[in-house]
């Protein structure tokens, strides 16, 4: 067990950055235009961390010390994504980063529950259009060919049933709010 | 027109699906600098995206990993098909009322709309079901509500007919109309009238016609074939586009989105197909003008399933005997536009499954306006009957316990009607206390089995299970929505 005067073990690091992964990832997305941009800087932030692992003196430290490695390389990453396709300015991806440090602890993690809860209340077939653009380049438009649609009717249907989402989310934790 | 908030959002979805153009990335850039709250939402939408990013990679391993080790088993009886859907709409009712977790502390449960569990137990050859008929005589007979369409040809002689598909898409059709259930996702209308209602969920929904193929876009549109190769088009919301149908020798060609005709709210376009594609402008009809009149969606409901019928009144018969032939839950519209001048009590307002229905000090607020509906039932069965009914506007607040509803009658009843008023407290839904969920008491009102209520998570849809003495006992319980008004 760490005190707070002394650094965190390999394997206590570990746990913590397996604990707080996916919001150091949301951290990134954040920041950043591509899926590919987002864990190319999660791995090289990882690696600077292990190596920096001496400078947290206790778990609690983690979370922000890590947000703040995150940022360095997101921000190198905008700039090698930024020669080959439109990306924000870094300016405003400053700005963003300096916010997005202020979410809530567990607050990934309700929201993680709460969309779940409203996946398991779309059909399959919505699931896997929603699902179409994580698993591989182009996902939509092979899946348009499948179901006999064009691509861009089925980039608006995606739009709305992620707009639907993000409001079934956010009605789910209210209620959930409201009852405890 | 979208308001300024929504673009933005807009944007930022393209953004993180990587759509935008330079202009958009500019203008994107541009609100973010100026306007902190939408760079929370784009902060929350990174979130989410991350939350569906992991959950698309554990639904592929999942998918994977059930591939390699689970091979599902090939169902090809087709005397198993029949079997499944001669009881898939009981099994739906059951479904949707069973599932649920009871008592208070599920009252914010997520309650899945009735649509949402048909896909997984229909049977492979249904794609719709039968919700709903006024008067409809079918060329084939058999066709009952409640019951399952499979692929193939139907006609329709004379009336109205309601199916919904099992992604949530809802075809009102009226005859006389000739049209052909050709896949899960497409109805071929060959003549005839109907009315589309295709939820912004309705993955790949096809609706086509001798002459065009119809999009929607999140819409609400009428379609009218004639026999002289016409076909009107009337967009009661929303957006719709149509194009011309595909080449059959291609059929899985691309077509440039830029092809398709765009027709907006309000509008009616007539498509001419003789000498090429044309259109022409002719007035525009409402869901009323191009189904009739008959048809109980005038009442300000959407959807009948089960043993629900809508009725003009309870007389003082209704009160005595019970309902002939297979009992049903009547439905009576009462009043409408009703303003409370004071606050009213009800026995509930929030989504959930309810299965005790005591005072429970929840209140409509001053000012709200209302229409009532009052349901009622009596049963020489002394069995559970079931029934679904969504309303075309939100539940404000339902009345099942005896004191309430009388309190209520001068409200919501309609002059004319007869209110029992010799049940005591047996008048509403019991039991009425939590205790006697599992152990109910000995009552002359109440059946053998607790009274059950599902209100859905978007407030429009009521599932019920009632039960009463078959010589004494009576249901009843008033519907409040909000008014059109």
């Amino acid at each position: 067990m760490s005190t707070p005067d002394s650094n965190l073990g390999e394997a206590e690091w570990m746990r913590l950055f397996v604990r707080h992964e996916q919001e150091l990832r949301a951290y990134a997305r954040a920041l950043l235009p591509t899926w590919e941009a987002v864990e190319d800087t999660l791995q090289e932030a990882s690696v600077v961390m292990w190596k920096k692992r001496d400078q947290l003196e206790d778990e609690s430290g983690f979370l922000p010390w890590a947000k703040v490695i995150v940022r360095f390389e997101a921000l190198r990453a905008r700039r090698a994504v930024a020669r080959d396709r439109l990306v924000l300015t870094e300016d405003i991806i400053s700005i963003l980063a300096q916010e997005a440090m202020e979410t809530p602890d567990g607050l990934l993690e309700q929201e993680r529950c709460a969309l779940q809860k409203c996946l398991k209340r779309l059909t399959d077939d919505h699931r896997k259009l929603l699902f179409a653009p994580y698993l591989q380049e182009g996902g939509v438009k092979s899946l348009a060919e499948q179901t006999n649609r064009s691509a861009n009717s089925l980039y608006k249907l995606l739009g709305r049933l992620r707009g639907k989402l993000k409001h079934c989310v956010a009605q789910t934790l209210s209620m959930e709010a409201e009852t405890t | 027109m979208k308001s300024g908030n929504s673009r933005i959002e807009e944007l930022i979805e393209r953004y993180q699906m990587g759509v935008t153009d330079e202009d958009e990335v500019a203008e994107l850039e541009q609100a973010l600098k100026e306007n902190a709250g939408m760079r929370e939402a784009l902060i929350a939408a990174a979130r989410l995206d991350t939350i569906l990013h992991e959950e698309a990679l554990n639904a592929a391993v999942d998918a994977e990993s059930k591939r390699v080790d689970f091979p599902q088993p090939i169902i090809s009886s087709k005397a198993v098909f029949a079997a499944a859907a001669a009881v898939v709409a009981l099994a739906l009712l059951i479904q949707f009322q069973d599932n649920r977790p009871t008592g208070p502390d599920s009252a914010q449960a997520l309650v899945t709309p009735v649509a949402e569990s048909k896909s997984e137990s229909a049977p492979r050859d249904t794609v719709a079901r039968l919700v709903a008929v006024v008067d409809a005589e079918w060329r084939d007979d058999g066709l009952q509500p409640g019951g399952a369409l499979a692929i193939g040809g139907f006609v329709l002689n004379r009336g109205t007919a309601d199916m919904e598909f099992n992604d949530g898409a809802r075809i009102s059709l009226r005859g006389p109309a000739v049209f052909e259930l050709k896949a899960a996702n497409h109805l071929h209308l060959i003549s005839g009238k109907l009315v589309a209602n295709i939820p912004d969920d309705g993955l790949g929904f096809l609706l086509t016609t001798p002459q065009s193929e119809v999009i929607d876009l999140g819409t609400e549109f009428g379609l009218a074939v004639d026999g002289a190769g016409r076909t009107d088009v009337h967009v009661i919301s929303g957006l719709v586009e149509v194009y011309e149908p595909r080449n059959p020798d291609d059929p899985l060609g691309m077509r440039s989105i830029q092809t398709g005709i765009k027709i907006a709210e309000g509008q009616a376009r007539r498509l001419e197909t003789d000498g090429g594609f044309r259109l022409e402008d002719i007035p525009f009809h409402s869901r009323q003008e191009i189904l009739g009149n008959q048809r109980f969606d005038n009442l300000g409901l959407s959807l009948l399933r089960g043993s629900i019928r809508v009725k003009d009144t309870v007389s003082k018969s209704d009160l005595k005997i019970p309902a002939s032939g297979r009992p049903r839950i009547e439905v009576i519209p009462e009043r409408t536009g009703v303003l409370l001048e004071e606050e009213t009590a009800v026995t509930f307002r929030s989504p959930g499954n309810y299965r005790y229905f005591g005072a429970s000090g929840q209140m409509i607020p001053a000012g709200t306006k209302v229409d009532s509906y009052l349901l009622h039932f009596r049963s020489t069965e002394g069995e559970p009957i079931r029934g679904v009914i969504k309303f075309d506007r939100p539940i404000v607040g339902l009345i099942c316990n005896a004191n309430q509803l009388v309190a209520t009658d001068a409200l919501g009843g309609l002059h004319g009607v007869n209110f029992p008023s010799n049940y005591g407290g047996w008048r509403g839904l019991e039991p009425h206390a939590p205790d006697q969920v599992q152990n109910p008491p000995s009552t002359q009102g109440g059946g053998g089995t607790p009274d059950e209520v599902t209100v859905s998570q978007d407030m429009t849809t009521l599932g019920l299970s009632v039960n009463v003495h078959p010589i004494k006992g009576v249901d009843q319980l008033r519907v409040l929505v909000l008014s059109k008004d």
